[in-house]
């Protein structure tokens, strides 16, 4: 397959971050739970309580 | 406070630092603290007072904060969702994490959709930024009012100067900045706060929104969707930012919190004030409330607030432009004119525009940045499994994966285009007029919805059958 050549320093930087270990994580269990509180939860109650 | 260009080359990692390029693993070592530092400076600045204004005219204290701050939240939740995950596994910004949705052409979208959102931001802030050197002038007696033709423009050029020089630097010239600026905007914003609700409490609670239209469903649901587009702003600002973060889990909380939570906290100012005095700028309220001294020190923090967020809204908008082919050779600083030029011509010839069509602003935000977080959601979360080929992202040959046909996904048109008739079909950008059932769901959560659902059915029917968009490695 025919790619693009691309700068050198792009090109190692992508060789770098092609292995799974040099890639950031995603989001864990308490991230989601933190924002599940604080986008869906959170607003949730407030709606709640500013229509009372 | 970490310094990111630390055990790298200086010359590699500058090129990366102001460019699209991907940041490495050892370059990404902001922690919670500065991350959220720089990101409490990028949304704590005038426009808070506008939004908060905007609320007010539709709803009272506590039922304009309710709104604002779970609209605000909701609306921060799906741009840290669309964009987080995928800027910091790859050290990508914004436009970068939206090439394997929109194609290796037709991302061209997003570099248009930040130029124009943050160049209007920026040319709001350093105009307000112009208007309150004028008030510090006028209320410490250096000038008179007969001078603030001369002073506004002058003082807008000044700050784009200011802006400029800051971000020769990169990115350590936002660091250094947020540092300075953080103690000062989040006190001030507090103790503004605390002065207006104790000194104007009656009137205050007791002041009924000019604007209501009599149905207070209809109100309270146009509060969420301010609080809601509000945030979406922060779409083309924050993978700039935490793609300096060395993974999601560092992000999460800054993005929400530190960028989220601010903005009704502090439109809080605005949303009482207009309540009370009629008036959400400051610089004038403050003045009239607490006398020159006050006065002073609230135009110190409009000022210092205004010129940190321009600066992060610049930054982030030459990065943007990297992308452009031929930008991307363009020298740094060529690169920064590029981006704080129009707002300097904006902020000198037409300073009231943007004043004038804000709600129109903030329609043409959730009308695009809706469906398109939904869009990149679907996309990285569900059906590639945050998995991109890194590669790919900046490969724009017809062999590539995100190649789609002809550098477009149609997926992606047809979710955005359902997503943007959604979005005008309830809510009427330019004259806030509504279709049912926009005063039960909002505006831009059924945009968000029509533009993801389209978007998945056109992939799993079409794309993903035609082994397009590397779903199938």
């Amino acid at each position: 397959m025919t790619r693009h050549a691309l700068p050198p320093e792009l090109e190692r930087r992508i060789s770098e971050l092609e292995k799974p270990d040099n890639q950031g994580s995603g989001f864990t269990g308490l991230d989601w739970i933190l924002l599940a509180v604080t986008g869906v939860i959170g607003p949730a109650l407030l709606l709640i309580w500013g229509w009372n | 406070m970490t310094d990111m260009t630390k055990g790298a080359p200086s010359v590699a990692t500058d090129s990366a630092d102001e460019s699209n390029w991907p940041l490495l693993k050892s370059e990404r070592t902001w922690g919670q603290l500065e991350l959220g530092i720089v990101l409490l400076v990028a949304a704590s600045a005038t426009w808070c007072y506008i939004i908060g204004e905007y609320v007010g005219y539709y709803l009272n204290l506590k039922q304009g904060f309710a709104t604002m701050t779970a609209g605000s939240m909701i609306g921060m939740l799906l741009v840290t969702l669309a964009v987080v995950p995928a800027a910091t596994r790859y050290g990508i910004d914004s436009i970068v994490s939206a090439r394997p949705q929109l194609g290796s052409r037709g991302w061209i979208l997003t570099v248009f959709l930040q130029y124009t959102s943050i160049i209007g931001w920026n040319s709001l802030l350093l105009i307000f930024f112009g208007k309150s050197v004028v008030q510090l002038f006028v209320t410490t007696g250096m000038a008179s009012e007969a001078s603030a033709g001369i002073i506004l423009p002058l003082a807008t050029l000044v700050a784009c100067a200011v802006v400029y020089g800051v971000l020769l630097s990169g990115k350590s010239g936002i660091e250094r900045a947020s540092n300075i600026l953080f103690f000062f905007i989040v006190g001030v914003g507090l103790w503004m706060v605390y002065l207006l609700l104790t000194e104007q409490s009656a009137a205050v609670t007791g002041a009924a929104p000019a604007y209501a239209s009599g149905d207070l469903q209809w109100d309270y649901v146009t509060g969420i969707e301010i609080g809601i587009v509000s945030l979406l702003s922060w779409w083309p600002y924050i993978g700039a930012m935490v793609r300096v973060a060395p993974n999601a889990h560092t992000a999460a909380m800054p993005a929400m919190l530190g960028m989220g939570l601010p903005v009704p906290l502090l439109s809080v100012i605005g949303l009482a004030a207009i309540l009370a005095l009629e008036t959400s700028d400051p610089s004038a309220w403050m003045v009239q409330l607490g006398g020159p001294l006050y006065g002073t020190i609230a135009l110190i923090f409009v000022i210092a607030a205004n010129l940190g967020t321009a600066i992060i809204g610049v930054y982030a908008t030459a990065v943007g432009l990297r992308s452009v082919p031929g930008a991307a050779r363009m020298p740094w600083r060529l690169t920064l004119l590029l981006a704080l030029v129009p707002v300097a011509v904006i902020g000198v010839v037409l300073p009231n525009v943007f004043f004038d069509n804000f709600g129109t602003f903030l329609a043409f935000i959730g009308v695009f940045f809706a469906p398109l977080c939904a869009i990149q959601i679907v996309d990285f979360l569900i059906l590639r499994r945050q998995r991109l080929d890194v590669r790919s992202l900046y490969d724009s040959s017809p062999q590539a994966p995100y190649y789609y046909w002809g550098g477009f996904n149609p997926a992606a048109i047809a979710g955005m285009a359902a997503g943007f008739v959604t979005y005008v079909y309830l809510l009427n950008p330019l004259t806030y007029e509504s279709r049912s059932p926009y005063e039960a769901v909002t505006a831009s959560l059924p945009a968000a919805v029509a533009g993801g659902l389209i978007y998945l059915i056109v992939t799993l029917v079409l794309v993903k059958p035609a082994k397009k968009g590397g779903y199938n490695q």
